[in-house]
């Protein structure tokens, strides 16, 4: 069970999206328990994942793995190019794991009243889920593409089939920017294939002689061969592991990605454009101001679920991909775009609260706020300290669900009266206290009030940050004025939609403005727990996310500090 | 200790011998100290409106700016694609069709003066060779 568990995850719910699509169709209200039973499995196997992984990480920090071979081609004078079907859990990728497999599940029930073309929507939401989970889980670059660029299929869909009024040109909009932003990193993923090879791999190929069992020394003993040219050209075995792309002794001299490789493209070195296009794929994806207009659309097009998983799961890809692919493999470029990478992020915090504050939908707003939160990522991250990172971690995770929450929350409203405008209503806590006291703690946590999981997250992304010898002490300090905007924009709608007496621009729509249903209380309960209890207990992800992050900015430091030195040989 | 003090903060606020002499000596400190500095106020003529009005700025250049941008960048494809279809129909297409139009001519324009004189052949081919060398000797 073990062995298989990570696979388990991503296959349960594509096999149960095949099960859905052959339901017939007088049984097609079925489709929703096959997608309830295959999420609730995915989360109690969660749950498994959570136990297993406390110090259960090997040396390269994986808890559990699994690899397969994919396919493999023969080069000819390029030698071999082979794929391998490589997952595994560690501590970057686990609270994002433990995050989708809780929100995918809460999608499903708030997905529950959906009556049209169930069937197809809810092959579609299992294909996302299996999509999304293998995105996570992928340690072979090919195989994260794959996961990452079906995602969008199902998502297209979702929006353009199921979503509101302006819905198709919200998932043409979405399908677009994610597209261009793909492209930038396959063109990336190209350039590694040229440039690198898998010593492990090429060793066994060439049959090399394993003289000791430790791995590391097996792929250093290759590496020299490739250096003095006793292992030519013709020998090498391309792979996109992702556990071997970061070692700068993998690429080959002079190749397009190599550091020694001096050539400059509009006055970028090659290794600075690869890490650029990422950062834009990436960037696109998380979303980081100016390349975010798709998320607004996105947002109000889609259905309350969908809107669920795009901000509660989807969007942390964007920050996952960042700090699994771009600043491991390029950690010279990394620390060189440090600056502009924490700019664009205190760019999106303010210009995301900024624009939250003018918003007039509800659901708008908590997009903008959602660009808001995300451009705390980006700091985190840029400051490539373990404070900085881990708190990256910590918002995509606190973020994760305290998104969905708003947004479920916005959908309760917009189920009951099909307006979301926050002038149409005046003291809704005066007929929905209930839902007033949930809305108000989901504002609570989300503006980053102690107590809760976003102001941890966000404390340790700016002490990062003010600590970081990468980012300018002037850019955390701004990043402050986004956490009082919060407070502003937030507080703001609460005092003009739930306080004072009640007023509503449709008089109908006092009968239905009942308080929170069972299920409405289900959905909701579980995310406002967590916030708080991921805000009282932060080691509980801490311990999840330390051995990770500290790998990975020692790999950073050490690769950087090697590229410099094979530069200047 | 800590109840104690709680204990005489209560007594004192309940007396609250401050307020009364707010009420009836209103002096500069107190008035000011009364309207808390007009901080209030001043946030509200200054910090609140300002923050409004950027909000208002960023969605433009959210709504109008970026997303105009990309909306311009959406219907230059559209019209790159109707140039391109230009260019396929009446000029690939067009050399394709004119290039056996003109075979069709030249057939046509041949065949129409067919006399069956052998002369007639003679003469027009050699004007055709004499035609053929000035432009090879002249070029």
């Amino acid at each position: 069970m073990e062995d298989k568990l990570l696979s388990y995850l991503i296959f349960i719910p594509l096999i149960a999206a095949a099960l859905v699509v052959f339901l017939p169709s007088k049984q097609a209200q079925f489709a929703r328990w096959v997608a309830l039973v295959a999420t609730s499995l995915n989360l109690w196997l969660g749950a498994g994942l959570y136990f297993l992984f406390q110090g259960a990480e090997d040396t390269d920090g994986l808890a559990l793995f699994e690899k397969q071979a994919w396919f493999t081609l023969d080069l000819g004078g390029l030698g071999q190019w082979s794929a391998d079907y490589f997952v595994g859990v560690d501590g970057i990728s686990i609270t994002m794991v433990l995050l989708s497999v809780l929100i995918m599940w809460v999608g499903v029930i708030a997905s529950w009243k959906v009556q049209t073309k169930t069937r197809g929507y809810f092959a579609l939401y299992l294909l996302l889920t299996s999509s999304v989970l293998g995105s996570f889980l992928a340690l072979d670059l090919l195989l994260f593409y794959l996961f990452f660029e079906f995602m969008l299929l199902p998502m297209y869909f979702l929006i353009g089939i199921w979503g509101g009024k302006r819905r198709e040109y919200a998932s043409i909009k979405f399908f677009l920017y994610t597209l261009v932003g793909s492209l930038f990193i396959l063109a990336v993923i190209i350039g590694l294939y040229a440039s690198t090879y898998h010593p492990e791999a090429t060793g066994e190929y060439v049959g090399v002689e394993r003289t000791t069992d430790d791995a590391l020394s097996y792929a250093r003993s290759v590496q020299e061969d490739v250096e003095t040219g006793m292992i030519a050209q013709d020998q090498l075995v391309r792979k996109l592991d992702l556990t071997q792309l970061p070692d700068p002794r993998n690429t080959l001299v002079d190749s397009v990605l190599s550091i020694t490789n001096h050539a400059h493209w509009l006055g970028w070195s090659l290794r600075g454009l690869a890490f650029l296009l990422l950062l834009i794929g990436f960037g696109i994806k998380l979303p980081m101001v100016p390349l975010h207009t798709w998320l607004p659309d996105a947002h109000v097009e889609a259905s309350t679920p969908i809107s669920v998983v795009l901000a509660g799961v989807l969007l942390k890809i964007g920050g996952y991909g960042l700090l699994r692919i771009a600043y491991p493999i390029f950690p010279d470029a990394a620390v060189s775009f440090s600056t502009w990478v924490a700019g664009f992020g205190v760019l999106s915090i303010v210009y995301g609260a900024y624009t939250a504050l003018a918003q007039t939908d509800l659901k708008k707003l908590i997009a903008y706020s959602s660009v808001s939160h995300m451009g705390f990522v980006l700091l985190g991250i840029a400051a490539l300290n373990t404070e900085g990172v881990s708190g990256a971690i910590y918002q995509m995770f606190s973020h994760g669900f305290i998104s969905p929450l708003l947004f479920l929350l916005a959908g309760v409203l917009y189920d009951r009266t099909h307006n979301r405008n926050i002038a149409d209503y005046r003291g809704l806590g005066q007929v929905m206290p209930k839902y007033t006291a949930v809305i108000g703690v989901a504002f609570f946590a989300s503006l980053g009030l102690p107590g809760f999981s976003g102001f941890i997250a966000e404390l340790f992304v700016l002490i990062g940050a003010f600590s970081s010898e990468f980012v300018p002490t002037w850019m955390p300090f701004v990043a402050l004025l986004g956490i009082v905007l919060g407070a502003g924009y937030y507080l703001w709608t609460l005092q003009r939609m739930f306080f004072g007496p009640l007023q509503l621009r449709q008089s109908s729509w006092r009968e239905s403005l009942t308080d929170l249903t069972p299920r409405e209380y289900l959905l909701t309960l579980p995310l406002v727990i967590a916030a708080l209890l991921f805000g009282l207990f932060p080691q509980w992800v801490l311990n999840l996310t330390n051995g990770g992050v500290s790998r990975l900015i020692e790999g950073v430091t050490n690769n950087q500090a090697l590229l410099q030195l094979l530069e200047n040989l | 200790m800590a109840l104690s003090v709680l204990g005489v903060a209560a007594v004192l606020f309940r007396k609250r011998p401050g307020r009364a002499k707010v009420e009836t000596s209103p002096g500069i400190l107190a008035r000011l100290s009364y309207q808390a500095l007009f901080l209030d106020l001043f946030y509200q003529k200054t910090v609140v409106p300002f923050s409004v009005q950027v909000g208002k700025a960023t969605n433009w250049l959210d709504s109008r700016a970026w997303d105009g941008l990309v909306h311009l960048l959406s219907k230059g494809q559209v019209v790159g694609a109707q140039l391109v279809q230009f260019a396929d129909r009446y000029l690939v297409d067009g050399l394709v069709n004119g290039v056996a139009k003109l075979a069709k001519r030249v057939g046509h324009w041949l065949s129409t003066p067919r006399s069956g004189q052998i002369q007639t052949y003679l003469i027009r081919a050699l004007a055709v060779t004499v035609l053929v060398l000035a432009i090879l000797i002249l070029w």
